[in-house]
């Protein structure tokens, strides 16, 4: 490693520093901290200054990279400001927290940079480290600490699953590096079995985080349990994270007997998680659930030829993680100190009270049942037709399907809000940080849903 | 023509509604009279600019999704154009008689996202423009429902959007792979109407293309077998939500059935119009006959409804040009009829409060405004020669006639049922006995301001029908020739 590698790995330095730096600060300070770093390592990716000839080992500092970077940077420093209420409101560490986002955000950049499968292991223990933490911060909470718990257990287990996975391949291939594992696995690996058998560990383990059924059970019980701020992140940015990494540096597609096992996962993910997100009565829940149902799509993109792959996939993980931290912020946002209004009961009439947060919320719910012309419909569209050129006509048939029937689960919460019949007491109001994410979130679900070609042109800079 | 030298008035015509709903919400609901009367303004410039005769009255086309070969291009024709002024006009009946009963400014602001919908599912020359408004017409509208519907207006609102949410999305898959066998064959990936339509669609697919657009467009007629979501929606709708779906969702469906499914499989069109004939003859004989035996005012005119669109769907299936003329023509005319009496209806319930046909009765009586309009549009949807529906009726029987005799027949049953069911409407309501003593106010002038125009279109498209024609003229005779030219008909 030489010092010309140094503006690949300046983002990382400086998210890491960060992280670091942010526990000496003032607690007032910290989370504004936490949010001006993010937008600090945006700025250090794509200053024109700083250009990146040397690349760096384990992580790329492609166009790939680089956009997720930016993403998952985003989706951390929106985090940080969603969080200043609920540790206000909770008491909860500030600078720990800060601290912890800001470490997940930095193992999110290392895995969707990977190109091994070294950094792969490094970036997702990262990130799921953080996280075991994050979930369980609130300790008052009696369900926060379950939620931990129910965090942690599937996470050792899909590090032993990844762990072992990568032991397998290196076995087979002789080579830890991404994607020439995976091309070698799938041409001439003289135990091309165990290098499948490998891939197969690491799928599932990247499931487990994905949470792809049938490994989703930690799913409703975490995202209900855990702060509404981390919930938003550990939805749009880990997953994203890891969907990215599958994307971008693991073209598992092009093993043959991988096919079945990822529409496999894909067709299960749709249609157990939307019978289960149909009687919901909890909103942290059914988005849990939808999650599962949004991840099932994902793996679309997966299937799909890599190059429209990426730009289909890409494209939807950057509406829905709009989304879905508009989704988890709107919760977060309406706390008070008694707790989250988790339960549909508690949005009754939220149009009077706060017809701002009810317009928004409806256009995110919108947006993820797919409805035009939000950005949800853009993301699907997209992503259906990608898979359709690669020839899964019955996945796109069963996805169209789901979403037909997640209109239910999304529409009901809708009706709730916009009851006549309705309980007094207006929300707190909206604080500034709030304000910018939800704006930021807004403008992206429109703009993407309405005029997408911004964004169409930034996710072709990904392509290598 | 470029839309760049000269006002986008399309681009204006399909943006101008969502502007309003944004000023409803963010000033006041009369935005949306504003709005209306704007548009209006707009509708009516339109056909001095550009000739009849060719095939394009106005053409804009705008770069929209390079990536994807999406354009937002608008068209309009004589046919398009047709639709646009029913639009118009059910719009401002619709907001006009929601007015002293909605204050809620969301409420417009709905109505007018629909109507940008509306207008670009009659303007759009895109396959994914199409979609993207079809489905922002639709929304809105079960919204509206789900909010200020009657008592079982959640389960209506949820059977209304998941009937046709089931058919549009079978639309979109239908699209995509279009769109995917487009690109293949030519390279130029695009969602341009004019270029899929030259696609060489397989025959075993394009069987099944076919059929996944003909159910999206004919759930929302509805025809029979399809017609599950319609009496719960149109029962527990607001009756301005009621009169835009029979009045304008129903043209959709057809205007898609016209527009997309007949030129992309011009060839396979002709395999499906004897089941597109079946189904609308069922839709007649089984729509008249509901519509006879129900007691509520509102569901009858509603299976009326349901008769009369059977009566367009016939039409096209017939494939010549004159029950072709007759069907678009029918659209407008239905379009109007029904919604007046819609509007009829919620005058009787706001006065009586009751649309049960057995606590009716009298109201010629005691007040003669009202029971006269009743007993005119009654009369129009019965098909009274001389007034608009027997104008489009007798044109889509003599085609139906000319092509299979015995469709004709069956539709001439409709006809007669029509007259069962109008007739007994109108004994019901309008003559007899006062059935509840106090007295009740005849229309007022806001009121009669609403219905007189409806009744002079209803009047002038009876007596002189030959304007109107004309402007349906070109486009019927582009279809016919395309339809021959690609091997569809003999």
């Amino acid at each position: 490693m030489t010092w010309d590698m140094l503006p690949a790995l300046l983002p990382l330095l400086a998210l890491f520093v960060g992280s670091v730096t942010v526990l000496f600060l003032p607690a007032r300070r910290a989370l504004p901290f936490g949010a001006w770093c993010g937008l600090l390592v945006i700025g250090l990716i794509w200053w024109p200054g700083i250009s990146s000839e040397v690349p760096a080992p384990l992580v790329s500092s492609g166009g790939f990279a680089k956009v997720c970077t930016t993403l998952w940077a985003l989706i951390g420093a929106a985090t940080c400001l969603l969080a200043n209420r609920c540790c206000l409101n909770r008491r909860l560490e500030r600078r720990e927290f800060a601290a912890l986002i800001l470490f997940a955000v930095f193992g999110m950049a290392i895995l969707s940079a990977s190109t091994s499968l070294v950094s792969l292991f490094l970036g997702l223990e990262a990130m799921t480290l953080a996280f075991y933490v994050l979930v369980a911060f609130n300790r008052e909470n009696p369900t926060g600490a379950e939620a931990g718990l129910k965090y942690l257990l599937p996470g050792f287990l899909a590090s032993a699953l990844l762990s072992f996975g990568i032991a397998l391949v290196y076995a087979a291939t002789g080579s830890f590096d991404l994607p020439e594992a995976v091309l070698l696995s799938a041409a001439v690996a003289p135990m091309s079995s165990v290098a499948l058998l490998g891939w197969a560990l690491i799928l599932s383990a990247a499931a487990f985080k994905a949470s792809l059924a049938p490994f989703h059970l930690w799913t409703p019980d975490v995202y209900q349990g855990a702060p509404s701020p981390v919930a938003g992140l550990l939805a749009s940015g880990s997953k994203g994270a890891v969907i990215a990494a599958l994307l971008g540096s693991m073209p598992l597609a092009l093993l043959d007997p991988m096919r079945p096992l990822l529409a496999g996962l894909a067709a299960l993910s749709m249609i157990i998680g939307t019978f289960a997100a149909l009687p919901q009565t909890n909103i942290k829940r059914m988005l849990a659930y939808s999650s599962v149902v949004h991840m099932g799509y994902l793996v679309l993109a997966l299937l799909a030829d890599q190059q429209t792959g990426i730009q289909a996939g890409m494209f939807y993980v950057i509406t829905y993680g709009a989304a879905t931290v508009a989704a988890f912020g709107l919760v977060a946002s309406m706390s008070d100190s008694g707790g989250e209004p988790e339960n549909y009961a508690a949005l009754d009439g939220l149009a009077r009270r706060s017809p701002w947060r009810a317009g928004l919320f409806t256009c995110v719910l919108l947006s993820l049942a797919g409805f035009p012309p939000l950005a949800g419909f853009m993301g699907k569209f997209v992503l259906f037709g990608a898979a359709l050129e690669s020839g899964y006509l019955w996945l796109v048939i069963l996805a169209l399907l789901s979403s037909l029937v997640s209109c239910y689960y999304y529409l009901r919460p809708i009706i709730r809000m916009f009851n006549v019949a309705s309980k007094e007491g207006g929300g707190a109001p909206v604080n500034g940080g709030e304000r910018l994410v939800f704006a930021l979130c807004a403008a992206v679900i429109l703009i993407a849903g309405t005029y997408p070609a911004p964004f169409f042109r930034l996710v072709a800079n990904m392509l290598p | 023509m470029n839309g760049l030298l000269q006002i986008p008035a399309l681009s204006v015509l399909l943006l101008l509604p969502l502007v309003g709903a944004l000023g409803c919400l963010a000033w006041d609901r009369r935005a949306a009279i504003f709005t209306i009367l704007l548009e209006v303004g707009i509708a009516l410039t339109l056909p001095s600019e550009g000739g009849a005769v060719s095939s394009w009255i106005r053409y804009e086309d705008w770069q929209w999704i390079e990536r994807f070969g999406a354009r937002f291009s608008l068209g309009l024709d004589g046919f398009s154009l047709l639709m646009v002024w029913l639009t118009l006009v059910l719009m401002a009946v619709a907001i006009g008689i929601s007015w002293f009963r909605y204050q809620q400014a969301g409420f417009y602001s709905l109505l007018l996202i629909s109507c940008s919908g509306v207008l670009g599912v009659f303007l759009a020359q895109d396959l994914l423009l199409f979609y993207l408004c079809w489905e922002i017409m639709l929304l809105p509208l079960v919204l509206c429902i789900a909010l200020w519907g009657g008592t079982k207006r959640i389960q209506a609102a949820f059977k209304l959007l998941l009937f046709t949410l089931a058919g549009s999305l079978l639309m979109l898959l239908a699209f995509l792979i279009l769109f995917l066998l487009h690109g293949r064959q030519t390279g130029d990936y695009s969602f341009a109407l004019q270029a899929v339509m030259s696609t060489a669609v397989p025959p075993d697919l394009a069987g099944w293309l076919f059929a996944c657009l003909g159910l999206a467009f004919l759930v929302k007629v509805p025809v029979v077998p399809l017609h599950g979501w319609l009496p719960d929606a149109y029962e527990e709708a607001p009756t301005a939500v009621t009169l835009l779906l029979s009045g304008v969702l129903a043209k959709a469906g057809v205007f898609g059935l016209v527009r997309l499914a007949l030129p992309l499989f011009p060839a396979t069109w002709p395999d499906y119009t004897s089941l597109m004939a079946v189904l609308g003859l069922v839709s007649i004989v089984y729509g008249g006959w509901m519509a006879y035996v129900q007691t509520d005012l509102k569901r009858l005119v509603a299976y009326a409804s349901v008769a009369h669109l059977g009566f367009i769907v016939l039409g096209l299936a017939a494939g010549n040009a004159m029950a072709m003329q007759g069907s678009l023509l029918q659209l407008f005319n239905h379009g109007i009829t029904t919604a007046a009496l819609f509007v009829l209806v919620a005058f009787v319930e706001r006065r009586t409060g009751s649309r049960k046909l057995g606590d009716l009765g009298g109201l010629w009586a005691r007040a003669p405004h009202l029971g006269g309009l009743i007993l005119f549009f009654s009369l129009a949807a019965l098909g009274l020669p001389g007034l608009n529906i027997f104008t489009g009726e007798i044109l889509i029987l003599l085609g139906a006639f000319a092509s299979r005799p015995w469709w004709a027949v069956v539709g001439m049953v409709g006809v007669l049922l029509a007259a069962c069911y109008m007739l007994r409407l109108v004994q019901e309501v309008v003559w007899g006995e006062p059935r509840c003593s106090e007295t009740i106010a005849d229309l007022h002038r806001g009121e009669v301001a609403l219905l007189a125009p409806m009744a002079g279109l209803v009047l002038w498209f009876g007596l002189y029908p030959l304007p109107f024609l004309h402007l349906v003229h070109n486009p019927v005779e582009n279809m016919l020739v395309h339809l021959v030219m690609k091997g569809g008909l003999p």
